[in-house]
């Protein structure tokens, strides 16, 4: 029974987040761009999260004549299923992880790397020109950054000997991950915008080019799925940075772990939320480049200098 | 004037005396009437031939002859089309006429001379129906390819109440509905090569990053543009048609919404035309106030440009903060001139007001305020790495390019030629003024940014130089054509007031003549040809603006590259629509 | 039948139908679509062998990335239905008469074959799956096939380099 009650808090919060999330955004945005911000609905504009659901969920769900019609439903659909199932292994706290698998460092890798699946589905199943250059990009962007988010992880691993994100986070006990792996920290933060295409990395959408690139065509709860999604996304990227490389839910005992937890992931979203305001966008072609040209030799160099320390302090 | 008495005789000794006939002007500017075969070879051999050639093809436009009155003495016939060169070495603009007889006449194509004549000639057919033999591409392009008519001829309605009620036919509907269908050929592309199928994309009219409703059909492979063909014409509001039912004065605020980022420059760039005409000299303290505010409006309008720019590479932040700036000049503006973005505050002959009391403190404060601004920009934007790595190497041009397609303002300048004409042709007062022309050597997307960052930094020094050095006096020139006159003078005698009674009623009467204007705007160089027949409203209204040869431009220096390069190269050009399609 | 029986029967008959629709499918992208539908349901076999590292990475490579790919081309080939070539009623027959000549080759063979029953996978029991042992021997026992495997797939990437460096 106290399963069902993890999985039914874990989701609770989740979509809380993701949806309180439109506000805290929109704040931080408007404070470090000198203007208000939504301030009109609620106390301090709070209720914007509850009007902009309702909005999206009357706006008119509409499906273009010209589109693949069951590719268009499912796509969205995706990301928000392959984000919340990547929650499953992450550990809140000492006991509270909805399944602790053996291999959960590879399946959150796994559920990540079918997020890409909305992006190309959407865009191209939209049959608009924008939306499939959005889709395109999206998928080589993805894929190439996928590769090196495993990699960039396998530091950790490696020094845990462990697939299981409890012993992770038990092994940071000493000393937290982001002072002995920090190549990889950077390197999976990295990647981590990538995978959830925000900016500086958002060239499936990138606005001004594209529109709203492979979501051009959505709009009402469908394209709330994707704007939620994106969301998600970024808090899974903070839960697994803080998980991975901050020490999960360790902290001074005055908080209890869930409560570390739950505001260093804060912290990670708060980061997001600042380089979207402060950095412009590279190109599509100098992004890859820098992805398979400069990205993917570190996250190697990193993988071989901790092995061979690692063997070192052994023997 | 020498110069230009000795290219006159060189013409003349080279191509006969016969057809060649010198025009008089107001404005000193050399005019030749030219029979139609000279055309091509006295071109020529101007921008090739000649020692310190004309290269740059300033300007082309057409004038409607069959109402006007007088002028006996030139070879007019039914129609005129005119030339524009300038020459960088001697300075100096010769402007050449061709008289056209008939009710739809034809002469031979420049084309092949000048790359920038293409859309001048397209614009000259548009609007009066005069065909170019020879042109590549010769088809309407501000007006709808439907469209019946060309609107600045005489007998083309100039209000849509002479036109009688529209109804829409079926037949009419559909001749519309086919014209929106879109054919790659008729764009001038293919849609396929052996080894590729290629891809059509519309950008615009409607798109967050063409500023304004502009459509540049893109032929893709993959991402690479193979082509951009541009269609504009959607922001055309008829400004030189309206011209010739306002009066005089009243055209005034219709200038402001040419570039509407330019404010009361664009009043500047009229009012100097009128003023050549009229014969009116303004007092020292007309052409301060004046320089002030439109070096204010340089720096607003390089504002909007700069955060947008950002803007378009991705960078979400610094067209808020750029934004409040330029508020802080707007209230300066608000404070002086009462508007903000058409302030319609110049007059002939002078301003609207005198400066009211406390605007040195408000500009004073902006003096001091600004330069710190212009430094955190600096390095927000212009220092980013990413930044850098969208713009440089991007859409670059040459010089010769850059003059060869009628480049000016800050994209000549970008290629390493230092040329403004504030400083070389300076007007208005400009000469008094101590400040410098900023250059770059690469002439691509960054470097036409960082020109025109320095340019803020220069206009400011300007701005200051006014705020220290007001000249004392009248705020509007003591002359009968000054419109309208200072009231307090008309309760002294009867010819002031019967004057100013006639000036505010029907406008003033501007002597018979030709003048043009040539400022550097915001955007380059923006001219007033103004043409009078002795009337209360002028009877042809030619606007050079800087953005329609820009604009034309932007094809040749984006092929090859990708859809995001060719948003850069847009935020670099600095085009207004408005300014583009008048 | 236990709740693991349930799901090996569900999961045998998701297999069975993806693979067929994804034959059936006219549109490629469904196809594509169908495809991800049988790797997720061997993967669900695979858990149920407890061979967790297998089933994980059989998602990330295949369902993640070369399905990807795949989309990736096949949007970039642009094919319709309208665009593909019918076949001609041989290639049709030809194509029934080996596809069903394979078939039943497979079942003769697995129908003779007498160790069957010995062979068959246990259930939520062994763990050759694990990663531990399995790296262990992928590491000891078949290092020299999985050394050679990686020198192969070293030169296909410098294959695939010297190809795309042509243009």
């Amino acid at each position: 029974m106290q399963h069902v009650w993890i999985v039914l808090g874990v989701l609770f919060v989740l979509l809380n987040v993701a949806a309180g999330l439109i506000w805290v955004e929109r704040r931080m945005l408007a404070m470090w761009q000198d203007r208000l911000g939504p301030n009109r609905a609620g106390p301090l504009g709070l209720l914007i999260v509850l009007a902009d659901t309702l909005k999206l969920f009357f706006k008119e769900d509409w499906i273009p004549s010209f589109a693949d019609k069951k590719i268009f439903v499912i796509a969205p659909a995706i990301v928000v299923a392959s984000v919340l199932m990547s929650f499953v292994v992450i550990p809140f706290a000492p006991g509270i992880v909805v399944a602790d698998l053996n291999i959960g460092v590879l399946f959150f890798l796994a559920m990540s790397s079918l997020g890409v699946y909305s992006i190309v589905l959407g865009g191209w199943a939209s049959n608009n020109k924008y939306s499939l250059l959005g889709a395109m990009r999206g998928a080589s962007q993805m894929i190439a950054y996928e590769v090196f988010m495993g990699l960039s992880l396998m530091g950790v691993v490696m020094m845990t000997g462990s697939f299981r994100l409890t012993d992770i986070v038990e092994a940071q006990r000493s000393v937290w991950f982001c002072f002995t792996q920090p190549l990889g920290l950077i390197l999976f933060f990295i990647a981590g915008i990538a995978e959830t295409h925000r900016l500086p990395f958002d060239i499936p959408e990138s606005e001004s080019e594209l529109i709203a690139g492979f979501h051009s065509e959505y709009s009402g709860m469908k394209f709330g799925m994707f704007f939620i999604g994106e969301y998600l996304g970024v808090t899974l990227i903070s839960a697994m940075t803080v998980t991975m490389f901050f020490g999960g839910w360790m902290g001074p005992e005055f908080l209890p772990g869930w409560a570390w937890f739950f505001i260093k992931t804060f912290a990670f979203i708060l980061f997001f939320i600042l380089l979207r305001a402060s950095l412009p966008r590279p190109r599509y072609d100098q992004l890859m480049e820098s992805g398979w040209k400069v990205l993917l030799p570190l996250v190697l160099v990193n993988i071989l200098v901790t092995g061979a320390v690692l063997l070192y302090l052994k023997g | 004037m020498q110069d230009a008495d000795d290219i006159l005789k060189q013409l003349q000794q080279r191509f006969g005396d016969t057809g060649l006939q010198q025009q008089q002007r107001k404005d000193d500017i050399l005019t030749v009437w030219l029979p139609k075969e000279q055309l091509i070879p006295v071109t020529q051999w101007l921008k090739a031939a000649v020692d310190k050639p004309y290269k740059l093809l300033y300007d082309v436009c057409g004038i409607d002859e069959r109402d006007r009155m007088g002028n006996g003495y030139l070879p007019l016939k039914d129609f005129t089309v005119v030339y524009h060169l300038f020459s960088f070495e001697r300075n100096d603009f010769i402007c050449l006429k061709v008289a056209l007889e008939g009710e739809y006449p034809s002469l031979p194509s420049i084309t092949s001379l000048y790359k920038n004549a293409n859309w001048y000639e397209r614009e000259v057919y548009d609007m009066f129906g005069i065909r170019f033999e020879g042109h590549p591409h010769l088809q309407r392009i501000l007006m709808p390819l439907t469209w019946p008519g060309h609107p600045l001829r005489k007998e083309h309605p100039a209000r849509a109440t002479e036109s009688g009620p529209f109804r829409l036919f079926t037949e009419y509907e559909d001749r519309e509905q086919n014209a929106l269908e879109f054919k790659p050929e008729e764009w001038g592309m293919q849609r396929q090569t052996d080894d590729a199928d290629f891809m059509f994309l519309n950008i615009g009219p409607q798109h967050p990053g063409t500023h304004g409703v502009l459509r540049i059909v893109l032929q893709l492979d993959g991402e690479d543009i193979v082509d951009a063909v541009p269609e504009i014409g959607f922001h055309h509001r008829g400004a030189e048609k309206m011209g010739e039912r306002q009066s005089w004065h009243t055209y005034i605020p219709y200038t402001d919404r040419v570039d509407y980022l330019g404010g009361v420059m664009n009043n500047l760039a009229y009012l100097l035309a009128v003023e050549k005409l009229a014969g009116i000299e303004v007092p020292d303290r007309v052409k301060v106030i004046r320089v002030m505010l439109c070096e204010l409006f340089r720096i607003s309008s390089h504002l909007v440009w700069f955060g947008t720019f950002a803007q378009d590479v991705g960078q979400l932040s610094p067209v808020f903060y750029m934004f409040t700036d330029r508020e802080k000049v707007f209230d300066i503006i608000e404070a002086v001139c009462g508007g903000r973005m058409h302030p319609n505050w110049f007059r002939i002959g002078g301003v609207a007001q005198d400066l009211p009391n406390g605007w040195d403190g408000l500009v004073r404060h902006f003096v001091n305020y600004f330069p710190k601004r212009i430094r955190e920009y600096t390095n927000m934007v212009l220092r980013n790495s990413l930044f850098k790595g969208r713009t440089k190497g991007i859409g670059i041009y040459t010089l010769e390019e850059a003059i060869e397609w009628g480049v000016t303002g800050a994209g000549l300048r970008a290629c390493g030629f230092e040329w403004d004409f504030r400083k070389k042709r300076p007007y208005s007062g400009y000469e008094m003024f101590d400040f410098d022309i900023p250059i770059a050597q690469n002439g691509d997307c960054y470097d036409r940014a960082i020109v025109r960052v320095e340019e803020m930094r220069q206009s400011l020094r300007i701005v200051e130089q006014c705020l220290n050095n007001m000249p004392e006096g009248s705020y509007k020139a003591d002359h009968p054509l000054t419109t309208p006159p200072i009231k307090k003078h008309t309760m002294k005698d009867i010819e002031t007031l019967i004057t100013h009674f006639l000036n505010v009623s029907w406008g003033p009467v501007i002597p018979a003549g030709e003048a043009m204007s040539c400022i550097e705007a915001t955007k380059g160089a923006n001219s007033y040809y103004l043409t009078s027949d002795g009337n209360t409203s002028p009877y042809r209204v030619r606007i050079r603006t800087p953005s329609f040869p820009h604009m034309q431009m932007v094809p040749y220096i984006s092929k090859g590259y990708t859809v995001a390069d060719l948003l850069s190269i847009l935020g670099s050009v600095d085009f207004v629509l408005a300014d583009i399609d008048r | 039948m236990g709740t693991t029986q349930i799901l090996f029967w569900f999961l045998t008959a998701l297999a069975l139908l993806g693979a067929i629709m994804v034959l059936v499918s006219k549109n490629p992208v469904h196809s594509v679509l169908w495809l991800i539908v049988v790797f997720f349901a061997i993967s669900g076999h695979y858990i149920l062998l407890n061979a967790q590292f297998l089933a994980i990475v059989n998602l990330i490579v295949y369902a993640g990335a070369i399905m990807v790919l795949f989309l990736f081309v096949i949007m970039l080939m642009n094919l319709n239905a309208e665009t593909e070539p019918q076949k001609s009623i041989w290639m049709k027959f030809f194509g029934v008469a080996t596809g069903g000549l394979l078939l039943s080759f497979f079942i003769s063979f697995i129908v003779s074959s007498i160790d069957l029953k010995n062979k068959t996978a246990q259930l939520k029991e062994g763990d050759v799956g694990l990663i531990k042992n399995l790296g262990k021997v992928l590491f000891s026992d078949y290092v020299i096939p999985f050394e050679i495997a990686s020198i192969l797939f070293l030169s296909a990437m410098v294959g695939a380099v010297v190809i795309g460096k042509k243009d």
